[in-house]
């Protein structure tokens, strides 16, 4: 199922002779980690959500802190306080908005669409956040903040939301049987149907950039990460997972019409749910490894590289039983899953590096943690 | 005895490049690396982070340099000389077992009881609270876009859109007088009649044609009226949603492949709210059947013949794949195969009441 590319044990691209494996180490502990959440979990639902940042912090920092590369540490050294006061404010806004689109429902449409506006600056602000209070040895990561290649990366996505908010607001509010054999309807829905269709076929491209721009303004101290590589890697992994869709499509049509006569109805009924949904889920598993995988081989950090060896089948017996276990349990497996899904992350990573002796950390600056918080409320996830 | 050191590593102000250490504190509180000359500062000049677990700690010290080490119960120790208090109140909560077992026993009770109670109740008291424009919309929409899928023109005639609008009114006067009453015929949904948020009750002309009289359609549009009376097709509404948010904060961390999974509590949950919605418009046409003098029984034959031309629906449908039938009723034709068994409980809570209410009158 797998393209090589993504998988293979690939050595590293520059790596001289002298450049050594450190295997990554994560020492986490569900027993440990069970009574950290559960006391996140109540102590967050009896003080209405106050203790929520605390318990981030004190999440964050179980995982940073018990992964090892070369015997030391990672570090989250957030401020909860801060944290807080970001999703104070981001909780106030969107009641705000809750409130004033209820008296005019327009304002729904503008909050929303600023917040579409705001939004590449708020990714850079949560990056930015992210690696200034993640730390080894003491030396703290860098989001260089570039406002202006953030807008210039989502011009592709801006655009699309213009067009189809330019033609929806040329159609009718209303389909009627009067309405409904006007050309005009027609050509909306091929314009709003084209420029889904290439914003698909180039979203691989895309993805590549965005992480290109991310890699290449992030930095450990001094030393600057960089990040190399096309879109070629992103167009084989998606070619596969829309394959496995289709298949998943494809096997359902079949068996439905072969198997019209011999199976059951109840059968029939939760056919389209079992194939499709599985062919997604596998398509979704699929894209998160081969994505994890590519990004690690391409990104470099002076002479360090690194490699994760995320295996496909590995990844959806991982995801399956976890899912599993957290629905049994009511939710109580979730530390358990969590734990699970660290240690195989860190087993299958090794940096290679000739030395760690060399880095200089940079001067060091306060920051808003609004930016991260905001996007929590709003449900956007900032994945590196 | 207490510990007045700890090892772990050192490093420069900056660097990266580590040193093994000892940090030692002697009779005044002063902070030593071993083998140096010079104190790097005060105990009490320390910044330490807060315990998680077992993880390493690193902090600053005094003179700018860093210090990394796992020996947590050692370095507690050595600050509770300087602040008192060893461990933050998170920590020794986290390390109370007894604590951490009642923690996950309670976290278990709320979920089941947000999912069977809370759910349900916060649903209706927001109900309460809800504008009636807002049902008038929600019942609007809903027929248009029933209208538009499922519904088509009825065909019955006038006489007999006269009769039963007539027995409408008058049921409905004593209970919801602004319900109005839609004829509609459909393949799709066949024998039916279904209650919008608004008020609005459609009957399809194949139940008028299964039923054998006007006594079984009364009964069959008093259930549908008290589903407007309670407001159910609102108050289901605000559960799905409530339910929504429920499973979102219990699988928050779930990422892929949970759809399928999670489909299953949803479904059952969801099953369980409209069954109790069914059982309640259920007892309130009985009672008003009682008062108004209509049989018991009509409820209990109309419920029979309903679920017989159902399961011969069933039938000619799926033997003939019908595949659109299949992908948009898939929720709706679960209900119908998990409240089979309690069709017929519906049915004899009709039967026995009819039994009662004969031997009374014997």
């Amino acid at each position: 199922m797998e393209p090589d590319s993504t998988s293979d044990s690939r050595e590293p691209q520059n790596a001289a002779s002298h450049n050594s494996a450190h295997p990554m180490r994560f020492e986490g502990k569900t027993g440990e980690f069970f009574a950290i959440w559960i006391v996140n979990v109540l102590l967050s639902i009896v003080t209405v959500g106050i203790y929520s940042a605390w318990a981030k912090v004190r999440t964050t920092r179980y995982f940073y802190s018990n992964t090892y590369l070369n015997d030391s540490a990672f570090e989250y050294t957030a401020d909860p306080v801060k944290i807080l006061k970001g999703r104070l404010l981001a909780a106030g806004l969107f009641l705000a908005i809750q409130l004033a689109a209820y008296l005019a429902p327009v304002v729904s449409d503008i909050a929303f669409l600023l917040l579409m506006l705001a939004f590449p600056a708020l990714l850079v602000l949560a990056l930015r956040f992210r690696m200034h209070y993640t730390r080894w040895r003491g030396i703290r990561f860098v989001f260089a903040p570039d406002f202006t290649g953030a807008y210039v990366l989502f011009i592709p996505l801006i655009a699309y939301a213009a067009v189809v908010a330019l033609l929806s607001l040329a159609a009718p509010s209303e389909i009627t049987e009067e309405n409904s054999g006007d050309p005009m309807l027609l050509w909306i829905f091929y314009g709003v149907m084209t420029a889904a269709g290439i914003v698909a076929l180039l979203f691989p491209w895309w993805q590549n950039r965005y992480y290109r721009f991310i890699g290449n303004r992030t930095s450990f101290g001094q030393q600057s990460f960089t990040y190399t590589g096309g879109c070629g890697g992103f167009y084989l992994f998606y070619a596969f997972a829309g394959a496995t869709v289709v298949a998943g499509i494809g096997g359902y049509a079949g068996l439905n019409y072969l198997g019209s006569d011999f199976l059951a109805p109840s059968v029939q009924k939760i056919l389209p749910f079992v194939l499709i949904g599985t062919a997604y889920a596998a398509a979704m598993a699929y894209i998160l490894t081969a994505r994890n995988n590519l990004i690690y081989s391409r990104i470099q950090l002076g002479e360090v590289s690194m490699e994760s060896r995320l295996r496909f089948p590995r990844m959806c017996y991982l995801y399956l039983t976890n899912t599993i276990a957290i629905v049994l349990s009511l939710g109580l497996a979730i530390p358990w899953a969590k734990i699970r899904m660290a240690h195989y992350r860190a087993e299958t990573f090794t940096v290679y590096a000739p030395s760690f002796d060399d880095f200089v950390g940079a001067a060091a600056t306060e920051q808003q943690a609004t930016a991260e918080d905001m996007s929590e409320v709003f449900a956007w996830d900032f994945g590196l | 005895m207490k510990t007045r050191s700890v090892s772990g590593f050192v490093f420069d102000e900056g660097s990266s490049q580590r040193r093994r250490a000892t940090l030692r504190v002697d009779q005044e509180n002063r902070l030593w690396l071993e083998g140096e000359s010079e104190p790097s500062g005060l105990l009490s000049a320390l910044r330490v982070p807060a315990r998680v677990g077992n993880t390493a700690r690193f902090f600053q010290l005094p003179d700018g340099r860093g210090f990394e080490t796992s020996d947590n119960d050692g370095l507690d120790s050595l600050l509770v000389a300087a602040f008192g208090a060893s461990s933050t109140i998170a920590h020794r909560l986290e390390n109370n077992l007894g604590l951490v077992a009642v923690a996950g026993v309670l976290l278990i009770a709320l979920v089941l009881l947000a999912a069977t109670k809370g759910v349900p109740w916060a649903g209706d008291i927001t109900a309460k609270f809800v504008p009636d424009d807002v049902r008038a919309t929600l019942g609007r929409s809903t027929l248009e876009q029933i209208d538009g899928a499922w519904l088509a023109e009825s065909k019955l005639s006038s006489d007999d859109r006269q009769r039963l609008r007539a027995l409408f009114d008058e049921l409905s006067s004593q209970i919801t007088p602004s319900s109005r009453l839609l004829f509609r015929s459909s393949e799709r949904l066949g024998a039916n009649a279904l209650a919008l948020p608004d008020g609005t009750v459609v009957l399809t002309d194949d139940l008028v044609a299964i039923s054998d009289n006007d006594d079984q359609l009364a009964a069959v549009l008093l259930h549908e009226l008290a589903h407007v009376e309670f407001d159910h097709g609102l108050r289901s509404v605000l559960r799905q949603a409530g339910l929504s948010v429920l499973i979102l904060l219990v699988t928050g961390d779930v990422s892929t492949s949970s759809t399928l999974i999670i489909m299953l509590p949803t479904v059952m949950l969801s099953l369980q709210y409209s069954r109790e919605f069914e059982l309640e418009a259920d007892r309130f046409a009985l009672e008003r059947m009682v008062s108004t003098g209509i049989d018991p029984l009509a409820f209990a034959q109309i419920m029979s013949k309903l679920e017989a031309s159902r399961s011969a629906d069933l039938e000619t449908k799926d033997g003939q794949g019908d595949e659109t039938q299949q992908h948009d009723d898939g929720v709706e034709d679960w209900d119908y195969f998990s409240s089979h068994p309690a069709t017929e409980d519906r049915i004899r809570l009709f039967e026995e009441a009819a039994e009662a209410l004969k031997s009374r009158s014997r």
